[in-house]
């Protein structure tokens, strides 16, 4: 998992229907091997389909997805789970369990060797030790969503699918939260309305607007009242 | 296989440690089926071989009831709290994720089995000691059979909109079967027959439980596909 390079991200022709509606039409997109891609839009923009597309969660209409070279949109290969980690505002926790029995549960799913240690060394890093022994239930929405990046991360994905990974945290934990993706050893794509913070980590930022690819640049020479701009005029 | 299986264990084990600290299902299907033994004992307030006649039919429509009510909800918490997600992003046979359901529903259909079983006796002045043998084999067969098929359609159900209008309309008629095999074996059973006087039912109950438990297993990737 954690030992192998960082894959890059090939999206072509992508197309999602619903019925009749389009989600997705005709997305081409790279992300490439070890970067981060933020991925901005209004709502209903097609944003999170892309996202579970990627995850092997939604079954493209046409297109493809390619994670180095290999297409993972045609019949489900299980090990494509123990490359990506998703972290979305939905926490993937069950309130009745307790942090650690959540962690242990996934750990258990994923297949983690050595499970307890990296279990409890995960909680350190995201700052949930203390509460380890406590019911989900009883957590603010802060501290869930701590506990949600520490399962994202416990079997050291080296593809990161982050959904609106920020909403709910705290100043310590979005100084965490960067941290970790600034550490850039995994592919990053996220989504997220927060133009400022997207801008800010990111190497590439990209609009999706009524499922369509309309605005992709770099951020190095890219400011943030342009990108702004480029926003209001491609996704207003 | 093994894999599999233990995946499968984990997610039952997680479903009944959730179980265990809630007892939302198990409390809500005893008192569902409590309800119709009462109902019905003031309904056919007859005589004995009228009883033996009906209460086959009346025992199984309890624990189908009761057994919906268990598939529905071992799947809609799941989606509604966005968990059912983390499982199907888990790098698993997502055949192990309906095999772990399924050993819930049977494990929580059993346990309201037992709990009813004595108030049927108690209720309808009905003797099961002596056909204890056969009815515990009859009801393991048909508990699993009919939450096989249970299980998958209430996965099928989670992902539309009337979810709660769409399991029964779908599972009843392609549980028939299964259930008109359960009352016609039952009702032999407590009419002193032998195993030999409802093989054909038999037969069908093993046929029905097999067919759908490895359906259901091999068409779950598909089913939970959006």
């Amino acid at each position: 998992m954690g030992d192998r390079s960082a894959p890059g991200i090939s999206i072509r022709q992508l197309t999602k229907t619903y019925g009749r509606f389009r989600a997705l039409h005709r997305v081409d997109m790279e992300v490439a091997p070890g970067s981060f891609l933020a991925l901005f839009g209004p709502n209903g923009a097609g944003k999170s389909t892309l996202l579970g597309v990627i995850a092997g969660l939604v079954r493209p209409s046409r297109g493809q997805v390619l994670l180095d070279g290999d297409e993972i949109t045609g019949d489900r290969d299980e090990s494509l789970g123990e490359r990506i980690g998703v972290l979305s505002y939905q926490t993937y926790l069950y309130d009745e369990l307790t942090v650690r029995e959540n962690m242990r549960f996934y750990g258990k799913l994923y297949g983690i060797k050595n499970g307890e240690e990296r279990i409890e060394a995960l909680l350190r890093t995201v700052g949930m030790d203390a509460r380890a022994g406590s019911p989900v239930r009883t957590l603010s929405r802060g501290m869930r969503q701590r506990v949600a990046l520490a399962r994202a991360l416990l079997h050291d994905p080296d593809v990161l699918l982050l959904d609106e990974p920020y909403s709910g945290l705290d100043q310590d934990a979005l100084v965490m939260l960067k941290t970790i993706l600034t550490a850039r050893n995994k592919t990053i794509l996220l989504v997220t309305h927060d133009l400022a913070r997207g801008l800010e980590s990111a190497d590439r930022v990209a609009i999706l607007n009524r499922g369509r690819l309309v605005f992709e640049a770099g951020t190095r020479d890219l400011s943030r009242v342009d990108f702004e701009q480029a926003y209001r005029d491609h996704a207003v | 296989m093994r894999s599999l299986l233990a995946q499968s264990w984990q997610i039952y084990r997680k479903d009944m440690v959730v179980e265990y600290r809630t007892r939302e299902r198990v409390v809500t299907m005893f008192v569902f089926s409590l309800i119709v033994v009462v109902i019905f004992n003031f309904a056919f307030n007859a005589g004995a071989d009228v009883v033996q006649r009906v209460v086959p039919g009346m025992i199984w429509v309890a624990f189908a009831f009761a057994g919906m009510l268990s598939a529905s909800r071992s799947f809609s918490p799941e989606k509604d709290r966005g968990t059912l997600d983390g499982l199907l992003l888990a790098p698993i046979d997502r055949g192990s994720i309906f095999l772990g359901k399924l050993l819930g529903n049977v494990t929580l259909i059993g346990l309201v089995q037992l709990a009813m079983l004595p108030l049927f006796v108690l209720f309808f002045n009905m003797t099961i000691l002596p056909h204890l043998s056969k009815l515990l084999v009859i009801f393991f067969l048909g508990t699993v059979g009919f939450s096989s098929v249970a299980t998958l359609f209430a996965a099928v159900a989670v992902n539309t909109r009337m979810r709660d209008v769409m399991l029964p309309v779908l599972l009843l008629p392609v549980a028939s079967p299964v259930l008109i095999a359960l009352v016609e074996t039952t009702r032999t059973t407590f009419e002193g027959g032998d195993w030999q006087d409802m093989a054909n039912w038999i037969r069908l109950l093993s046929v029905f439980t097999v067919v759908f438990l490895v359906a259901s297993v091999m068409l779950f990737e598909y089913i939970m596909e959006e």
